[in-house]
């Protein structure tokens, strides 16, 4: 009977412990889940692959329109003479932008980057448009906390992605870095008068 | 992985696999001991995993508390007859202050350290009076030939510091400051543990044999 009971005392908190383990490794399988739901969930965009065409037109009728424009209005490379294309990120600073993220945040859901245009000097120091850009990655915005509305550079504000980490520029603009030739038709259109 | 990892994941199968071999052979406190080395060598491994996947490797700690609670605490059972009743509803307990803990103040993304230093608590305790019991009752066998008086030792060093390391690790994480020396020494002191673990069960399975 002392041995009965003995073990009784043995199996009961057992078996609770069991079951408590259980709930357990429910719950942290079910929070587990969830985050990984989350990081699964992009943030919906309208981005979408366009054809060569379609982007030389879009280029093209960029180009042109830049022609058009007297030459205070232009948006140009640092020498203030060439016409702006574009610019090129390095893989390494999309690498160092998601890592500053993970600074602060190790799980963070990176869904994307956000790129403002940017003016290294004072427009009453130098009128031409030689821009560069500042980019920082995003995280999806937390509807319903006090980040919901969050702030952007331009001044708007945006409840489905909040900028996160540290801020980069691009020094690489196009021309000189440029890893699509000009379109022949633009560059046609461009030599006319 | 690191290669220091890899070693430490080596010292806990290699421990695993003298146990496994010799199982027939131990004494129950060491069969259990054995299978919480396997639980050890899968928690860690999975960690990996979760680090591959998710950066961080804190969700399958929360769950490897309480398994490593109730195994350290089923071996000192074993020669702690007396506190029998104490050490079987503290697994209830454990659990539950894990489970409290996790659902209100250290989601599954931050290191349990609540849970931790209750534990180490328990475990400083568990081997505080298994000493006082082999004092007190010294048999033939000198003392640095037992197992139990290494394993117990390693379990006294590791445990009383890691109870001062995870009471300031997160502090410290806050902070910015670095952790990598607490972390490293965590490190020396687990592999060192394990590695007496390894050697109590040997020495237990040997000790079985000549009987």
């Amino acid at each position: 009977m002392a041995q009965n009971e003995t073990l009784s005392v043995r199996r009961i908190p057992f078996y609770l412990f069991l079951i408590l383990l259980g709930f357990l490794i429910f719950y942290v399988y079910d929070q587990v889940r969830k985050k990984n739901h989350r990081n699964s969930d992009p943030v919906p965009t309208q981005a979408a692959p366009i054809n060569k065409e379609t982007a030389d037109t879009y280029i093209t009728n960029y180009l042109s329109s830049q022609d058009s424009l007297g030459d205070a209005y232009k948006l140009v490379t640092k020498d203030g003479k060439t016409t702006l294309r574009g610019f090129w990120i390095s893989r390494e600073t999309l690498k160092g932008l998601d890592e500053s993220i993970r600074k602060i945040d190790k799980t963070a859901n990176i869904v994307g980057y956000s790129v403002y245009f940017g003016k290294t000097e004072p427009y009453d120091k130098n009128k031409s448009q030689a821009l560069t850009l500042v980019i920082r990655g995003t995280v999806p915005g937390k509807a319903g906390s006090n980040n919901a509305k969050v702030r952007s550079l331009s001044g708007g504000t945006d409840e489905v992605v909040e900028d996160k980490g540290d801020f980069y520029d691009s020094t690489d603009p196009c021309p000189e870095r440029c890893g699509e030739p000009e379109p022949q038709d633009s560059s046609s259109l461009r030599q006319q008068p | 992985m690191t290669t220091r990892f890899l070693i430490y994941l080596l010292i806990l199968l290699t421990g695993f696999l003298v146990g496994l071999y010799n199982f027939k052979k131990l004494s129950s406190p060491y069969k259990v001991l054995t299978i919480f080395l396997l639980i050890t060598f899968i928690s860690e491994s999975i960690t990996r995993i979760f680090i591959k996947e998710f950066r961080n490797s804190c969700p399958p700690y929360h769950i490897y508390q309480p398994l490593q609670y109730f195994f350290i605490t089923t071996f000192y059972l074993s020669y702690l007859k007396k506190s029998t009743a104490i050490i079987s509803w503290s697994w209830v307990v454990f659990a539950l202050f894990t489970i409290i803990n996790l659902a209100f103040f250290q989601n599954v993304w931050t290191v349990p350290t609540n849970a931790m230093l209750p534990a180490n608590i328990a475990y400083v305790l568990c081997a505080l009076l298994l000493f006082k019991n082999i004092l007190q009752n010294t048999g033939e066998q000198p003392l640095l030939k037992q197992g139990l008086f290494w394993y117990n030792t390693s379990t006294l060093v590791l445990f009383t510091f890691n109870f001062f390391c995870w009471s300031f690790y997160n502090v410290l994480l806050k902070t910015k400051n670095s952790t990598l020396t607490l972390s490293d020494i965590t490190y020396v002191l687990n592999m060192q543990y394990y590695i007496t673990t390894g050697i109590a069960i040997y020495l237990d399975s040997r000790h079985k044999q000549n009987e």
